[in-house]
């Protein structure tokens, strides 16, 4: 533009602006005369002038600031990394940004992760990282995210793997809690991926929903294998301090995001193994279907006290659409103890096959309705899974399944069914404790064509059924199973066969881990033909019982007669202590040994009738 | 990138100022990696006020890349052009970059739409802005530089005014109509070339 039309155009504008309204027209009519153009040169910026606003008068730096301080803003970086030209964004968070990239020599998208500085400071670290990232994504297993190269540019490390069109778990959490059938899905393919890679020998340490993909096609996709050799606190370094995680962050989210999904034994500091991964995935599960954590806190400290000692409310009671073998596996992942946790990926890979198939069964025959769907609705108990032990639906379900002669593990809580310790004194008094929960039952059933189901032992059975007893204590115990109490053939059993995934070969229970008694497919209770019902007697106690010394005996031990006899003081000594019956629970008497150890010992009988 | 000692950060800035453009190039992801660090510190100090002081911030980073002592400013206004113009093309080239970024994965779903979108219409306004003010320059100079100044380079009216020497009043009416004309130039460009980036 010519300065001095530039000039004029100025001179009006500013005279303009120094007056009124009704006098701005009239004059800018004098001043531009025919000039039209001048016209709106004048009449556009004054307008644009009314309309601005201040819209720079924050200045950029400042707003780059908040964008920086919110963290809106990728760090600065070149488009291209290496190979790779940088197309967009996908994601940033601790472990730095994730770029969908181009690689411009093999001309295919990748996922392009650049890690910050501060964890590759470490060479040998560094190392160790890749060697397990790149072992586990040879595996080639469909549900590990596949590494093409891990390099360095002058910026930073950079990973290029796959790029997985979909969500991270955590995202879909963030749409609520997932029906059964849907966790489960997704569980099969977490596991399948830890089977593979722990059969390699490769942990992965990290195992939470930032670090599990969801394709669009519901391929599940474990990433960041090995990447917590670089980001966790290396415990045979550090010896498990976690001040690198506790300490000096200040943002409360990363520190929680990561003390959230550990193992007791990575909150103690010990080494990490397999095991460890399994009790994180029963965090992942937890959280799927109850939609929040099994373990929080106000405070780091809090936290980790939770995973080390409190037991998650049952996801029965968190999600009462879950079927209760789904709250078993769980459960039984997140065994503190990890000697008596899942031992291996495979057998939790199988337990949970097994679930999606009676799922799906049962999906077939509750069509209008999902497993899972009740979040919220609490109170509608109508899916048959809820503890008040009205359950229509379920009862059909099971109808169903055994005309259909589907051979199914049919585990079945009776969550009303709890046994409540209460204090010697039968008189109950106000200082009185609220009852504690210590242990729950029930009976699987058999039919001779193979059918199996479960039932409480308080109705008739049906008859030619064979048996199994299934215990959950929900605390460290010792449980005793004397049963049956025939005169001509008594026999002690122990508790002695533990379930395939527990190493016990002892009367000692672990904290919510299922004990089926006879252990083994083909070991089954068979109820003498002519008894109109038979009376097993439980006693679970938090200290080895020393009398009778039978006790300690192996297995269905035959009893000698010297052991007889002690049985037989022994159970006249049940007899002599106040029994309670529970309201409601007529074949179960709860009796509290005082003499044994005050307050804790629970006996009970479960009587089967014909 | 290494870390340059504060005499090699001065003696780039001072090569940038006598027109070495590859001295830009190095200067710039220092001087926004101190960015990042000075403006973290001082959103956590001012907690939720959310006031950022950018004179104190451009300060500070000065402060802590250039040492002062050591050169001979020509004078104040001097050191704050030079300021003002290095954050203008540092800021515009990080917008433009991310821009660059955005548009390529336009359709894709981006995890973090929300953040995400702030930070477009941002990019998108100051690399346009940009363009304006460049164009503006062409038959203004001067209101180009109190924009700059007060835009880019964070400073007051007054000390617009005191590294110009001029009064505050002539700058606040000359930036009243830089306002009015980038405003205008940037509405007018939106209508028609800018819109496309929404694709």
């Amino acid at each position: 533009m010519d300065p001095e039309r530039w000039r004029r155009i100025e001179r009006i504008y500013y005279e303009a602006l120094e007056r009124g309204a009704d006098e701005q027209a009239t004059f800018i009519d004098e001043a531009c005369g025919a000039d039209e153009e001048l016209r709106h040169e004048v009449t556009s910026l004054l307008s644009a002038h009314e309309r601005a606003g201040g819209f720079i008068a924050t200045p950029a730096i400042e707003l780059e600031a908040r964008a920086i301080a919110a963290g809106n803003v990728p760090a600065p970086g070149a488009t291209t990394i290496g190979h790779y030209e940088l197309l967009s964004l996908l994601g940033e968070g601790g472990m730095g940004e994730v770029y969908l990239a181009r690689d411009t020599r093999l001309k295919r998208n990748v996922a392009l992760k650049l890690l910050p500085a501060a964890y590759t400071l470490d060479a040998d670290r560094v190392r160790r990282f890749e060697q397990e990232a790149l072992a586990a994504s040879a595996l080639n297993h469909p549900n590990i995210l596949t590494v093409y190269e891990i390099g360095r540019s002058e910026e930073a490390y950079f990973i290029a793997t796959e790029f997985v069109d979909g969500e991270t778990l955590r995202r879909r959490l963030e749409r609520g809690p997932l029906c059964a059938l849907e966790v489960v899905e997704i569980a099969i393919q977490i596991a399948g991926a830890l089977a593979a890679a722990h059969k390699a020998g490769i942990v992965h340490r990290d195992i939470k929903p930032e670090n599990i993909m969801t394709r669009r096609d519901e391929i599940v996709k474990v990433v960041d294998f090995g990447l917590a050799k670089l980001t966790l606190p290396d415990a045979e370094a550090g010896g498990g301090d976690l001040s690198g995680l506790a300490g000096g962050r200040s943002a409360p989210g990363v520190i929680f995001g990561t003390l959230n999904y550990m193992s007791p034994e990575q909150a103690r500091g010990s080494d990490v193994d397999q095991r460890s991964d399994l009790f994180c995935l029963g965090i992942v599960l937890y959280e799927l279907i109850a939609g929040r954590s099994p373990f929080t806190g106000d405070t780091p400290a809090d936290v980790i006290v939770a995973i080390l000692e409190k037991q998650p409310p049952p996801l029965t009671r968190e999600n009462s659409g879950m079927p209760p073998e789904l709250d078993l596996i769980v459960t039984k992942l997140l065994v503190k103890d990890r000697e008596c946790r899942y031992q291996r990926a495979e057998v939790l890979l199988g337990d949970l096959q097994r679930a999606r198939r009676r799922l799906e069964f049962a999906e077939e025959f509750t069509p209008t309705r999902r497993y899972g769907d009740a979040v919220g609705h609490s109170g509608d108990r109508t899916d048959g899974y809820g503890p008040t032990g009205a359950r229509p639906r379920t009862n059909k379900v099971w109808l169903y399944m055994a005309a259909a002669s589907l051979l199914l593990i049919a585990i079945f809580f009776l969550t009303s069914r709890h046994f409540i310790f209460r204090p010697a004194d039968p008189r109950p008094t106000p200082a009185q404790p609220a009852p504690v929960e210590l242990i729950r039952y029930f009976l699987e059933t058999i039919s001779p064509d193979g059918v199996k189901g479960a039932v409480n032992g308080l109705e008739p059975l049906a008859a030619g059924l064979d048996l199994k007893l299934h215990f959950t204590a929900r605390r460290r115990g010792f449980l005793y199973i004397v049963a049956p109490d025939e005169k001509d053939a008594p026999r002690a059993f122990l508790t002695a066969q533990p379930t395939r995934s527990s190493a016990l070969v002892s009367n000692e229970v672990i904290a919510d881990v299922d004990y089926v008694f006879p252990a083994g497919d083909d070991n089954w209770i068979g109820l003498t033909a002519g008894a109109r019902s038979t009376r097993f007697t439980i006693v679970f106690s938090p200290t080895p019982l020393r009398s009778p010394s039978f006790l300690a005996a192996p297995a269905r031990g035959q009893l000698t007669p010297s052991e007889r006899e002690e049985w037989e003081a022994f159970q006249s000594g049940l007899d002599r202590a106040s029994q309670e019956a529970i309201a409601g629970s007529p074949g179960v008497k709860v009796t509290a040994r005082s003499e044994i150890t005050a307050g804790q010992t629970v006996v009970f009988d479960i009587t089967i009738k014909k | 990138m290494t870390e340059l000692s504060t005499h090699e950060v001065t003696h780039l800035l001072l090569a940038w100022s006598d027109g070495d453009q590859s001295a830009l190039e190095k200067l710039t992801p220092l001087v926004y990696a101190e960015l990042h660090k000075i403006a973290k510190r001082h959103m956590r100090r001012q907690g939720e006020n959310h006031t950022l002081q950018a004179t104190a911030l451009v300060n500070e980073a000065y402060l802590r890349l250039i040492d002062a002592g050591s050169v001979r400013w020509q004078n104040r206004a001097h050191f704050f052009a030079i300021a003002a113009q290095l954050m203008r093309w540092i800021l515009v080239d990080f917008a433009r970059r991310r821009q660059k970024l955005k548009r390529g994965g336009a359709a894709l779903k981006v995890p973090l739409e929300e953040a995400a979108g702030v930070t477009r219409e941002r990019d998108t306004d100051l690399v346009a802005l940009d363009e304006a003010l460049s164009a503006l320059a062409k038959i203004d100079s001067r209101k180009s530089q109190i924009v700059e100044l007060r835009f880019f380079g964070g400073l007051s009216v007054e000390e617009t005014a005191e590294a110009l020497k001029i009064s505050p009043r002539t700058v606040m009416r000359q930036w009243g109509l830089a306002q009015a004309w980038l405003y205008r130039e940037l509405s007018w460009t939106e209508k028609g070339g800018v819109a496309e980036d929404g694709s």
